[in-house]
């Protein structure tokens, strides 16, 4: 096989970080690696007007664009009446999903229940707050990339994480208070 | 510091990107309210559960599909730039042998109409794919100055946009577009109900070219260059006024 193309080799360490961007934009396994496939092939016919110094955020960028369009298709072809109820099991699904999909090492240091809580509590969260996590939590981006990711200034990266976080943590509040109604 | 304030600064504090001059205030606070400290404690452990637990892996196969995918698109793009070189080159051969001279300006003319047939073809598809879309625009304004600094850092150029709705051309927006294999801008405006695209890019050295118009699939067209740019408009719009508008860019 012939040696990586300087465009394999930048953009192969970052397949994680785009697929997981994806999933918690699309909410569906199978949607997220439409969404990658399509981003890769965008990167590729943009890279040569690439100049940028960090590949990262400038392809999450792409990944982000695509799943936007995609949850845009997806909801112009939802038919109207069973959209919200769709949703629903969407979302129901989507959690099961990620909780199903094979957990890491470190993730069983996490009990099961823990972990179902989290990540419905972040799928609750509109998703302008759900990316800004998801980009500086999951993927440890400075608020300079996540700002070049999402297209928005550093200010608007800064108070939509202080937001984000504010209700990710209420969301987790209410379901502990909602599971052991004697705790709290 | 209050807690209002404060609890941007703890998320920044956090994140390490927190502003130099507000560190110290914000420490101090956070070191005395003890509402924002069990805050600060939350949002470090949700943060470092989300790490360990949140991700999710993509499929084993993923980066296989992609590299096939890519392969496909790289054969597929030497295939179009190749193409009518290699092509045209060998028929020009032929030509040049049995007619000589006259086969040799026939040849540079046959390349460079090709070559425009071939741009036509592509700005036809890139203005169709435009109305399939719901909205022809990604930024849109009837104000040149909103417009131009959008394409900043998207393509390499500053396109010249115009606003002239005075002259019954008001301008919609501006969008990216793909044509002749390149990231190119595209400028939309309208007159009366029908959307007229205008394409352009940085023209190749000393490629000069006086407006042609055109007609494919219906569609006028009228390419030109000027102050630089090769500019491409295409419209459903009657083959006059759409020389109007060429005339006033």
């Amino acid at each position: 096989m012939a040696s990586k193309t300087p465009f394999e080799e930048l953009l192969t360490p970052h397949l994680q970080a785009a697929f997981n961007l994806a999933y918690w934009i699309v909410r569906s396994r199978e949607e997220a690696e439409d969404v990658v496939q399509d981003a890769y092939v965008r990167a590729f016919r943009a890279f040569a007007s690439f100049r940028g110094v960090s590949a990262k955020p400038w392809l999450l960028a792409i990944v982000r664009n695509v799943a936007y369009r995609a949850v845009q298709n997806r909801k112009r072809t939802a038919n109207v009446i069973f959209f919200s109820e769709d949703l629903k099991h969407r979302d129901k699904d989507a959690v099961s999903e990620a909780v199903a999909a094979e957990p890491s090492a470190e993730s069983l240091l996490l009990a099961a229940d823990a972990r179902q809580q989290l990540l419905a509590a972040l799928g609750k969260l509109s998703v302008d707050y759900r990316e800004v996590i998801v980009l500086r939590e999951l993927e440890g981006l400075t608020y300079n990339e996540i700002a070049e990711a999402i297209d928005a200034p550093v200010g608007t990266v800064m108070s939509r994480l202080s937001r984000a976080r504010g209700e990710l943590r209420e969301h987790l509040q209410r379901q502990l208070a909602k599971d052991e109604p004697n705790a709290v | 510091m209050q807690c209002r304030e404060a609890h941007e600064a703890l998320s920044a504090l956090l994140d390490g990107e927190i502003v130099v001059d507000q560190q110290q205030a914000a420490k101090a606070h956070i070191a005395s309210c003890s509402l924002c400290s069990e805050l600060a404690r939350d949002y470090r452990r949700i943060g470092e559960n989300l790490r360990t637990a949140a991700r999710v892996p993509p499929p084993a196969d993923l980066a296989d599909k992609i590299r096939s995918r890519l392969q496909t698109e790289a054969r597929a793009s030497t295939r179009l730039a190749g193409f009518d070189w290699r092509r045209v080159a060998a028929q020009a051969a032929v030509l040049v042998v049995v007619s000589g001279l006259s086969g040799l300006i026939g040849w540079q003319l046959s390349q460079s109409a090709l070559e425009t047939r071939r741009l036509e073809r592509d700005v036809v598809a890139a203005h169709v794919r435009s109305l399939l879309q719901d909205s022809t625009v990604q930024v849109a304004s009837s104000e040149s100055h909103t417009v131009k600094p959008w394409f900043n850092g998207r393509i390499e150029f500053a396109p010249t946009v115009k606003d002239l709705t005075a002259q019954g051309f008001p301008l919609v927006g501006g969008r990216l577009d793909f044509v002749d294999n390149r990231r190119i801008a595209a400028l939309v405006y309208k007159r009366r109900q029908h959307v007229i695209n205008i394409f352009l890019w940085p023209a190749d050295a000393q490629h000069r070219s006086l407006p042609a118009p055109s007609q494919l699939q219906g569609y006028n067209t009228i390419t030109w260059t000027s102050g630089g740019m090769t500019y491409w408009a295409i419209s459903d719009l009657n083959a006059k006024e759409l020389a109007q508008l060429q005339a006033l860019l």
